[in-house]
């Protein structure tokens, strides 16, 4: 049932803004994911929708209500942080059953609402537990059964993953999904680390300094992201900074450093255009043919990842490039290569007037 | 124990063969760089990093040079005025870096240097770490519980476990030629089957478990029962009725897009729950409940004893 919207909302500390004026809408039961690097807003965001904080301007929708006033304990919401916060004299059952909605009702209901939540979040059979003999994980899955016991349709996450091992975290972030999914909740969860804002949510927020700079599902984002940006911190990717040479039908010819030239599809560019073509690591690939989109190079290094391995390659136009190829890929001893660039596997963005390695910082 | 903070009960440390085993740490040439930066909050990023060339009665313009070459390595010589809380988190780690950097130390020891970052930061900060460690040719340490900066960082990976050392080598090798079960997972998920193991031609078994037949090359001294192992990111899918090559066959029970990669829980009758992590490439198209075929190449199967307390044991952490 929840559809929140901010519309315009801001909310500054003196000079500090932060979070810049910024509109967002979350569908009622989608899940989203509030993605950025640390100080970006994030937190604020959040605070500002569930009613933490006032804004400093702007109002917040729920259902088309304005609620923009209403104290947070009269929303209808779950939270959970990052810090776990059980108490640590009460076991399972009783943590996850402590919620006010949960103590107005009789004791059937609560033992009613105390399994299914547990049994939800697979802590059932831990329920006589005490959160010392819990691991960070389930003491975690613990947090989020309490949260889901108070009924609320909305289901606030603040980095709920980040003090966790990484084994852990990938367990959970499928739990929370699936929670959320099955209970037919509205979820916004925040976070900065980009693979897991990616595996749980519907739509990724993609946050920077204050601002919200993109928002898509993550295989759109991550295939076609808008700007240099989310390209970059949304997985890793390789940069070129050129200029279109000439425009010839569908296809622009963007000329770099030591004139080598690259075909890219024309839409939306200009002959003389500064730009900047991206391309992930494992969408660019080391080739034995001379013709086509290609730049010879030279292998500088090498990093073993598992089932592929990194080469840096210097090429010619001077860029250092990462390129990935399957482990079992032995090169040969010359280290000059031809990186191949697919045209459907490379992206084309305006060079930002800020420059490039500014638009890229990451903090 | 290496940087002399803590003493052993047993045993000696050697430093380019000389016995420092009861040398204090501040006289012993290894810097040691915790996990919390620690960094003097009064004092500046220049001051920060000049302090122990300083304390070992360096000269002001001997201090300068290294100073500015450390600074400038990473990427803060134009904040050298900034104080520590003027910095974000990764500055300040790049500082705590070069001041560690300028102690002048044969042996610099980083304790989870990037635990307190951003996960993409740290995925940009530690490519950074090898480059720059191997322009200076210092000898590091580097202590993490993440596989993937080990991997990225190290010439050598040393697996512990409950306070022992369990594997040393190339990280390749011992990726390929983990020692347990245990060493196999830690670099990587794994999916752990057992079966049963028959002689087969050319250095190779047939394993069978659950009714279909897996070739994997043989391990010596290994035979009858065993445990195979194989690594979640070499398995592939392809739809059920393209299915050639070495793979069994199941039904996709989870699907969780991770950018580069798609993890894929897949049931496989006779054999459980077991994990793929293709590239998005060539798994965009796998939906939860969709039938596949699950490649598992045979040259990436490995073998191990079944290990007496069950493998749920054998990979536990604590
Ligand atoms: N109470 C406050 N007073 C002043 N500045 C604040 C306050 N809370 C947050 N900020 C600033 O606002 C920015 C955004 O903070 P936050 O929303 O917590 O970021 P995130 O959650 O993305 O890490 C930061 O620069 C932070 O320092
Ligand atoms: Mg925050």
């Amino acid at each position: 049932m929840p559809r929140i919207e901010a519309l315009d909302v801001a909310k500054r500390f003196g000079r500090i803004t932060a979070l810049d004026t910024t509109s967002l809408t979350i569908e009622d039961r989608e899940y989203v994911a509030v993605l950025g690097p640390s100080g970006c807003g994030k937190t604020t965001l959040i605070k500002l929708l569930s009613g933490i904080w006032q804004p400093s301007e702007g109002r917040i929708l729920v259902d088309g209500r304005d609620v923009t006033a209403l104290p947070v304990e009269d929303r209808d919401l779950g939270y959970v942080f990052q810090n776990i916060v059980l108490f640590p004299h009460m076991d399972v059952w009783t943590n996850a059953t402590y919620g006010p909605w949960v103590h107005a009702r009789h004791k059937e209901d609560v033992d009613h609402v105390g399994t299914e939540v547990l049994d939800l979040v697979d802590m059932l059979g831990e329920r006589g537990l005490f959160p010392s003999e819990l691991s960070t994980g389930s003491q975690q899955k613990v947090a989020l059964a309490r949260a889901l016991a108070n009924r609320a349709k909305l289901l606030i996450l603040d980095e709920p993953l980040s003090g966790l091992d990484a084994r852990v975290r990938l367990d959970l972030r499928y739990a929370l999904r699936r929670v959320v999914k099955d209970l037919g909740l509205t979820a916004i969860h925040v976070t900065h680390d980009q693979e897991e804002a990616m595996s749980v949510a519907d739509r990724v927020v993609v946050m920077r300094k204050g601002r919200i700079i993109e928002s898509g599902p993550p295989e759109t984002l991550y295939d076609r992201p808008k700007g240099v940006f989310t390209a970059n911190f949304i997985g890793e990717s390789n940069f070129l900074e050129g200029a279109v040479r000439r425009i010839r039908a569908d296809w622009a010819f963007v000329e770099f450093r030591s004139g080598y030239i690259l075909r890219v599809p024309a839409k939306g560019l200009l002959e003389g255009d500064p730009v900047v073509v991206a391309a992930r690591p494992e969408w660019i690939a080391l080739t034995k043919e001379g013709f086509g989109n290609v730049i010879p190079g030279r292998v500088e290094g090498r990093v073993f990842l598992g089932a592929t391995q990194r080469l840096q390659v210097r090429l010619f136009t001077s860029d250092l490039v990462s390129v990935d190829v399957p482990a079992s890929q032995s090169l040969n001893t010359a280290r000059d290569v031809l990186v191949s660039f697919h045209e459907a596997n490379i992206l084309v963005y305006p060079r930002p007037y800020e420059g490039l390695q500014e638009a890229l910082k990451l903090e | 124990m290496i940087a002399g903070l803590l003493d052993p009960d047993a045993g000696r440390i050697l430093l380019d063969g000389r016995d420092v085993t009861r040398m204090p740490a501040d006289v012993r040439q290894a810097a040691f760089m915790p996990q919390t930066y620690s960094l003097f909050p009064h004092l500046t990023v220049w001051e920060n990093t000049t302090f122990s060339p300083q304390v070992k009665g360096w000269s002001e313009s001997d201090r300068d040079v290294l100073a500015r070459e450390m600074l400038s390595m990473v990427h803060l010589i134009d904040r050298r005025e900034a104080f520590p809380r003027e910095l974000s988190g990764g500055m300040q780690q790049r500082c705590a870096l070069a001041r560690a950097l300028a102690a002048g130390s044969g042996v610099l020891l980083l304790d989870e240097p990037l635990r307190a970052l951003d996960a993409r930061l740290r995925i940009e900060l530690r490519s950074e770490l090898r480059s720059l460690i191997r322009h200076v040719g210092t000898t590091a340490i580097h202590v993490t519980h993440d596989q993937e900066e080990a991997l990225v960082v190290a010439d050598r990976i040393a697996v512990l476990r409950n306070g022992e050392l369990v594997e040393v080598g190339p990280a390749e090798y011992v990726y390929s030629h983990p020692a347990s079960p245990f060493v196999a997972n830690f670099l990587g998920e794994m999916n752990f089957v057992e079966a049963e193991s028959f002689p087969a031609d050319g250095g190779a078994v047939r394993l069978v478990v659950g009714g279909t037949n897996l070739m994997a090359p043989a391990r010596e001294g290994l035979s009858g029962r065993v445990l195979a192992g194989i690594r979640a990111e070499v398995c592939g899918v392809l739809p059920q009725e393209w299915g050639a090559g070495q793979g069994v066959e199941g039904i996709v029970k989870r699907r969780l897009f991770m950018g580069r990669r798609i993890s894929l829980e897949i049931d496989v009758p006779g054999m459980g729950l077991l994990k793929a992590k293709p590239l998005t490439a060539n798994a965009r198209w796998a939906k939860e409940g969709d039938a596949v075929f699950m490649t598992m190449p045979a040259e990436h199967i490995l073998l191990f004893p079944v290990p007496k307390g069950g493998v749920a044991a054998a990979l536990e952490v604590e």
